[in-house]
């Protein structure tokens, strides 16, 4: 990592942090003021963002997707862009910005803590099916968190009807047609995932499916947005009930791209 | 008569309703959780499931007795995706029969019907594609050095697994690894990995190919992937007094990851020495205070580790051995005579293949036609958002 990607890198987590407080205060002291800026700094800082992976990739040579800490860089770029553009294309609140900026704070620092390690890209990753499974995967999770942050302010409105601080807010009903909305995005988006992660290793490993453990987690993530989507479709699961299933999902999904190691080995290159 | 249509009916129903679909999706989740807590067979050794047993004992036995280390191919999982099946295909029905049959394929919601009957084609397909590859699949796996053979036979796979219903023959195919070419950036980071094979039929017609990471060769059906290379040492064992040859051979070490490094490390039982002797294959090295350390992977400088175990498992150096030197192990000689590749090849026949790999395509496909009607909406509407 050289000197200017570093001090970049820095300022962009450090730019989230200020971003949170921001909105926080703003949402706090009802200060309308606060939450304009906190979306100013959210702009640059994308900016900033999209710079330091591009350093990172003229460093290295290769897309930043083939280690935790690139994977982590380039993962919530894409969560807080596909965020910003649907708020610019106001087909989303800035309410559940809330949840998504202190999660890709966490996710860059911890993505920090793994490491950076610069090196070229390995033979596993010398596959075309990689960008259309990463670029997909990362899509999916991006829907998944802004259906999160949605189903959060949801539940923050249910349980303080009477509160002016969530006053401004969108209507619950509004909320969870927009949960709906982006877990129905991340669906179709997580099935191109699976679809070209099995393609791809059945030309790494021979085999399509070999129940590791990513595997495994993948697919629980997916039937798990399957029951969702069944749930809410026909047994009428809507509100506060999908707005729980929601977020269970994104834990689960958090350890399908982040936490697989914790559980044992895994073949998986990523 | 009448009674039983209706009991029929009723049971139709329950099979194909959604709370079902729902129960089994559930339960499918269920025994993926566990699949994630135990170590499965599918994908750790029988060594490593021993030790998380020995580790805890009591969880340990009833996980075996419930078969829960082998939950992919248990009968409780099976019966769950039989069911599925069934919900899958009688839901298909019912919904085809609600939406008004083949009219609705004409009517105004007929995208939605297009993308319902889609997914849930794709669905079944995918359910008789695993089926087909779980059970008249063969997957084996080979090490071969470089200059070594293979014969496609049953005992000659390092690992085989096969369907319950493959009676198919083997190919009786021969392979001979011939040059594997290792590329490292630096020494260190690997590029590339090309291995070049023969691959011999019954009537002795050659063919040869080179095998790659991500590029598999594909032999009558039969897909040849490699993804691991590892290093085989010459050893060659002398009599310390008689000078007598004793034996020899090429001994594939493990390649493991730890920390992110290669580690090329095995052992070996003699019938002379008590303890297991270990190797570990240093490519190229530098010492630093009487210590070996790594500082490539290609094989231009080697030289071998020796050690072995004392019975509270702590690691007994016995000393080092350079390329072309010898090292004396109780009353014999130890002469490192050569360093080869080997390359780790997974050989696979799956029938199931194709039409999962159709199904999968479908069943994306689908899903966009199902809620294309729903996405083209929500961009359209002009939202009230501050």
């Amino acid at each position: 990592m050289m000197q200017a990607e570093v001090i970049l890198f820095w300022i962009t987590v450090f730019g989230y942090a200020a971003a949170f407080i921001f909105h926080i205060f703003g949402i706090v002291n009802k200060k309308e003021n606060l939450i304009r800026y906190t979306f100013y700094i959210l702009y640059i800082n994308i900016f900033l963002h999209t710079t330091v992976i591009i350093l990172h990739w003229i460093l290295t040579g290769h897309s930043p997707v083939t280690n935790s800490f690139e994977n982590k860089l380039s993962g919530t770029w894409f969560i807080m862009l596909i965020y910003l553009i649907m708020v610019k294309l106001k087909k989303v609140e800035k309410s559940p910005a809330i949840v998504i900026t202190p999660l890709v704070f966490f996710l860059l620092g911890y993505g920090y803590l793994h490491g950076i390690k610069i090196k070229p890209i390995g033979p596993a990753y010398d596959s075309p099916w990689l960008a259309v499974h990463v670029i997909f995967a990362w899509f999916a999770f991006s829907s998944y968190t802004i259906a999160t942050g949605a189903g959060i302010i949801l539940l923050l409105k249910v349980k303080n009807p009477k509160s002016e601080k969530f006053k401004k807010m969108a209507a619950i009903n509004v909320l969870d047609e927009r949960c709906y909305r982006y877990v129905v995005l991340g669906f179709v988006n997580h099935a191109v995932m699976i679809t070209a992660g099995a393609l791809w290793a059945k030309k790494l490993w021979g085999n399509y499916w070999v129940w590791d453990p990513l595997e495994i987690w993948s697919l629980i993530s997916f039937l798990f947005y399957a029951f969702y989507l069944h749930a809410r479709s026909f047994l009428g699961w809507k509100m506060q009930k999908a707005a729980y299933l929601i977020i269970v999902g994104l834990f689960i999904l958090i350890i399908s791209f982040f936490g697989v190691g914790w559980f044992g080995p895994s073949p998986h290159p990523l | 008569m009448k009674k039983d249509k209706k009991n029929i009916k009723y049971l139709f129903n329950g099979i194909g309703s959604s709370k079902f679909a729902l129960v089994l999706i559930g339960l499918v989740l269920l025994f993926l959780i566990v699949a994630i807590i135990l170590p499965q067979a599918e994908f750790f050794t029988a060594e490593q499931i021993n030790s998380w047993q020995e580790e805890r004992p009591l969880v340990g036995k009833i996980a075996d007795t419930l078969g829960l280390f082998d939950i992919f191919n248990s009968h409780f999982f099976l019966f769950t995706i039989a069911l599925l099946f069934l919900n899958i295909l009688v839901c298909t029905i019912l919904r085809f029969n609600k939406t008004g049959g083949l009219k609705a394929l004409k009517g105004s919601g007929k995208i939605r019907v297009y993308g319902f009957l889609t997914i849930h084609f794709s669905l079944l397909l995918l359910l008789i594609g695993t089926f087909l590859s779980s059970s008249f699949q063969l997957k084996g796996s080979i090490v071969l050095t470089e200059n070594q053979s293979f014969f496609d036979k049953e005992d000659n796979y390092q690992y085989l697994s096969k369907g319950a219903f493959r009676e198919k023959e083997h190919l009786g195919f021969m392979i001979r690894q011939k040059k594997i070419d290792a590329y490292y950036e630096d020494g260190k980071h690997h590029l590339r990995t090309d291995c070049y094979i023969d691959i011999l039929n019954k009537n002795n017609k050659l063919t040869m190919a080179a095998v790659k990471v991500n590029k598999p060769y594909n032999y009558n059906g039969y897909d040849i992937t490699t993804s691991e290379i590892g290093f085989s040492p010459l050893i060659l064992i002398y009599d310390e007094n008689t000078g007598k040859k004793m034996g020899g051979t090429y001994f594939a070490l493990n390649t493991s990851r730890i920390a992110g490094n290669r580690v090329y490390r095995d052992y070996f039982k003699f019938p002379f020495f008590e303890n297991k002797i270990f190797f570990t294959i240093y490519p190229d090295y530098k010492e630093k205070d009487g210590n070996i350390i790594k500082t490539g992977e290609n094989p231009v400088n080697p030289i071998i580790l020796v050690e072995t175990q004392n019975e509270e498992g702590d690691f007994i150096k016995i000393g080092h051995v350079r390329l072309k030197e010898k090292i004396k192990i109780a009353n014999y000689n130890f002469y490192f005579a050569d360093l080869k590749w080997w390359s780790k090849y997974i050989i696979m026949d799956d029938p199931g293949y194709p039409i999962v790999a159709i199904a999968l395509w479908i069943g994306v496909i689908g899903l966009v036609i199902r809620y294309y009607p729903d996405i083209a909406r929500w961009a359209k509407e002009n939202e009230n958002i501050a």
